[in-house]
């Protein structure tokens, strides 16, 4: 029986519970917000029991034990919103500080989920637990390792040095956060509007008016794009589109800056077969068989790489290139089941 | 500071704590789009999902121009 | 500048469909389609892949040349299309269809006879996860047996449920309007209404009471008009492989009789002794829904097969497939009659 964590409202995870219910097979889903969930525990037992001379490990929830429903399929869609399976209120009163407080809290929910996701990977799961520490240097520097081409890139806290990287890549560049910390957020001004907080990619083409003191922070040279590459990666197979983002000016430097009722075009791609098995490679070093994956083709006809989602959105790429990736995960999901 | 995307952005002050890239938090004002009637709670989904639209029509039987 | 190295590639979204008299472009992406001359729907579907624009151009014996420069720049220009000196890395999009629900859609009939279980209906297309419900009322009934049936339907995942209602019923503002306060899936026609509106009776909703002044009989037929045409990618894929209107719909009728659709005749069962979900696995109930309008005369010659919805029986004459109830479109004309 696939277990799901997801969130209450995800597109792609309904689709896939369609095909799973298409299939007559029987599933849960996982939001962490409902206190029916099995891995909400606020309410519910849950011990976990290793070692000792007899080796009797053992996870229980509601005094059922979970090993004798392992190994089942897991898919961890949306881990990250379910990393806290506590649900409570509590009224604070204390001179140690409430945020630090908070702080340590969350970082001991956090290893005591990594550990019952690490305990949850069967042979057969999608995505990863771990997803949430995907270190964004690291990646890139696997990913050149493994014969992939990444745009010249520049980790530093020296304006100076930042200048002599700006002038050497013919004064255009990049600045990326080097970790996706400022989530989206929404502030209302009455009901209706509200402002959007987002980060996206910015383009410099001039220094003047920028920090001149900042942390270690990463830049990048900006290529041309001809399009942009976006290959799903689902248990090892890739299925590419090519996202022709030139054609609007809004998305040109960032595909999530196209306006609301703009379409773009996309296309089913091939990348080279080269580019493929690094793809491979790096996946499976990482330990992960689901990402969507960022490309771009420069003008000079040159692919870079540029980032992996662990928990990337692929509807889109499934719709307009019918590649039908809802069935294929329900698929993976259910095949190694009685 | 020259950018191609013309929103504002959140003031924060000049530190050696904090990265470049955080000065480039971007926001743009925005209208609710009435959704959330559309969300709905299916027993399928463990959760919500969304009503009021499909790729086709059942059938076309009445016809108002 | 047009380069004759190069080749030119249709966006995949973009498809060129032929007709008798007269073509077209769908554009899936905007839902909106192009019309276009035969002959460049011929230059379109040549091989792109492997013929760069000098040689489609010699495919046609250098007699369009000019039309052709013409043509791509004009579609490059407006997003249908683009250049490009390498087409390897493109492939062609697949072409099949895959739905995960049993059922798509559904019509259920109702009028005074009517002795079935609605409950027992609505159940099991639930069960099938129905995605489109159609009820259409005929007569005066007792409306509390509907909204009791409805309540089977409050958490399933089944997206949109018409309800067709005559005027003459009565049913007061208030009703109504409990009616899709209560079931946030359902949308209501009211029919045979002295005039044609729509009322918003919930404040800060945008849902609405249709009211249409015409009337629904037991054999009205189904309406065809440019405005109800359906450009979308599943659309597209789904009249590509299958007969769209038909293709995995179950309609139960005013006497519970499942069908294929409420104004055929062939009868597979009824809904007081058979399962819809054994119905809808026989052979014969599903013969209709491989009938798609490339196998049907007129249809296969329209342009706008691949986006026209319609449920009418399919009649077999000879070796032709012909719809029994058709549109006024004639493909040999490229004209409404």
């Amino acid at each position: 029986m696939p277990l799901i964590f997801s969130q209450e409202l995800d597109f792609p995870t309904n689709r896939v519970l369609d095909w799973l219910s298409f299939y007559n097979a029987d599933y849960r889903k996982y939001t962490g917000l409902n206190l029916k969930d099995d891995f909400s525990f606020s309410d519910k037992k849950i011990t976990i029991s290793l070692g000792g001379i007899n080796n009797e490990n053992s996870i229980k929830i509601k005094d059922k034990n979970l090993d004798n429903v392992n190994p089942f399929p897991v898919w961890f869609r949306r881990p990250n919103i379910v990393s806290n399976p506590f649900i409570a209120d509590f009224e604070y009163e204390n001179t140690y500080p409430e945020n630090l407080f908070n702080y340590a809290l969350k970082q001991r929910n956090t290893v005591f989920w990594n550990y019952l996701g690490y305990k949850l990977e069967s042979d057969n799961h999608l995505g990863s637990f771990k997803t949430i520490s995907l270190n964004k240097p690291i990646v890139l520097e696997l990913a050149q390792k493994f014969g992939l081409t990444i745009p010249s890139t520049l980790i530093t806290n020296s304006k100076d040095d930042l200048t002599l990287f700006f002038e050497t890549n013919n004064k255009r560049i990049i600045t990326k956060s080097i970790e996706e910390i400022i989530p989206d957020y929404k502030h209302y001004i009455n009901n209706e509007e509200y402002f959007y907080f987002y980060q996206i990619t910015n383009l410099l083409e001039s220094l003047d008016n920028t920090p001149s003191k900042f942390a270690p922070s990463l830049f990048q040279e900006y290529i041309d794009k001809k399009y942009e590459i976006r290959t799903v990666f689902v248990d090892g197979k890739c299925y590419s589109a090519c996202i022709f983002t030139q054609i609007n000016e809004d998305t040109k430097v960032d595909m999530r800056n196209r306006k609301a009722n703009h379409f773009t075009r996309y296309m089913p791609y091939k990348l080279d077969s080269e580019i493929e098995v690094g793809v491979l490679k790096l996946m499976n070093h990482l330990e992960l068989n689901f990402g969507v994956i960022d490309f771009i083709k420069s003008i000079n006809n040159k692919y870079y790489f540029l980032e992996i989602n662990p928990v990337g959105q692929y509807g889109d790429v499934s719709l307009y290139c019918n590649y039908g990736l809802h069935k294929k995960i329900a698929e993976f999901l259910i095949k190694n089941e009685d | 500071m020259k950018t191609k995307n013309n929103t504002h952005k959140v003031n924060i002050s000049e530190s050696e704590i904090i990265s470049f890239d955080l000065y480039y938090i971007t926001s743009v004002k925005k209208k609710e789009i009435p959704r959330e009637e559309l969300k709905v709670e299916m027993d399928r989904y463990y959760g919500k999902g969304m009503i009021g639209d499909f790729y086709k029509n059942n059938s076309n039987i009445f016809h108002d121009k | 500048m047009i380069n004759n190295k190069d080749h030119f590639l249709l966006f995949t979204t973009c498809v060129p469909v032929k007709g008798h008299e007269s073509s077209l472009i769908m554009d899936l992406d905007k839902g909106e389609y192009l019309e276009i001359p035969n002959e460049l729907y011929d230059i379109l579907v040549a091989d792109h892949f492997t013929y760069d624009i000098g040689g489609i151009k010699g495919l046609f014996n250098n007699e369009f040349d000019r039309g052709i420069d013409q043509y791509f720049q004009f579609l490059v220009d407006n997003h249908y299309g683009f250049y490009t000196s390498n087409p390897s890395p493109f492939q062609k999009l697949p072409m099949h269809f895959d739905s995960p629900h049993k059922i798509i859609s559904s019509v259920v009939a109702i009028n005074k006879e009517s002795k079935y279980d609605v409950r027992k209906v609505f159940q099991q297309l639930d069960k099938l996860d129905c995605q489109l419900l159609q009820i259409r009322i005929y007569d005066n009934i007792e409306m509390s047996r509907i909204i009791n049936a409805l309540k089977v339907l409050k958490k399933s995942s089944i997206r949109i449920i018409e309800l067709y209602v005559p005027a003459f019923l009565n049913l007061s503002d208030e009703v109504l309007k409990n009616i899709i306060v209560d079931f946030s899936r359902v949308s209501i026609t009211v029919y045979g209404a002295q005039e044609s509106k729509k009322d918003n009776l919930v404040e800060g909703s945008s849902r609405i009471i249709r009211y249409t002044d015409q009337k629904l009989l037991n054999n009205s037929k189904e309406v065809y008009s440019t405005d109800l045409f359906i450009v979308s990618h599943e659309m597209f894929l789904e009249a590509v492989n299958y007969n769209s209107g038909l293709y995995r719909k179950v309609c139960i009728d005013y006497k519970g009789n499942i069908k294929n659709y409420l104004s055929h005749e062939t009868v597979y069962g009824n809904i007081e002794g058979d399962l819809i979900a054994e119905i809808i696995q026989k052979e014969e109930f599903k013969e209709k829904y491989y009938l798609k309008n490339d196998l049907i005369e007129k249809c296969k010659d329209c342009q706008f097969r691949y986006m026209c919805l319609s449920n009418s029986e399919i009649e077999k004459k000879g070796e032709n497939y012909h719809k029994l109830d058709t549109c006024n479109y004639n493909p040999y004309k490229n004209a409404w009659e």
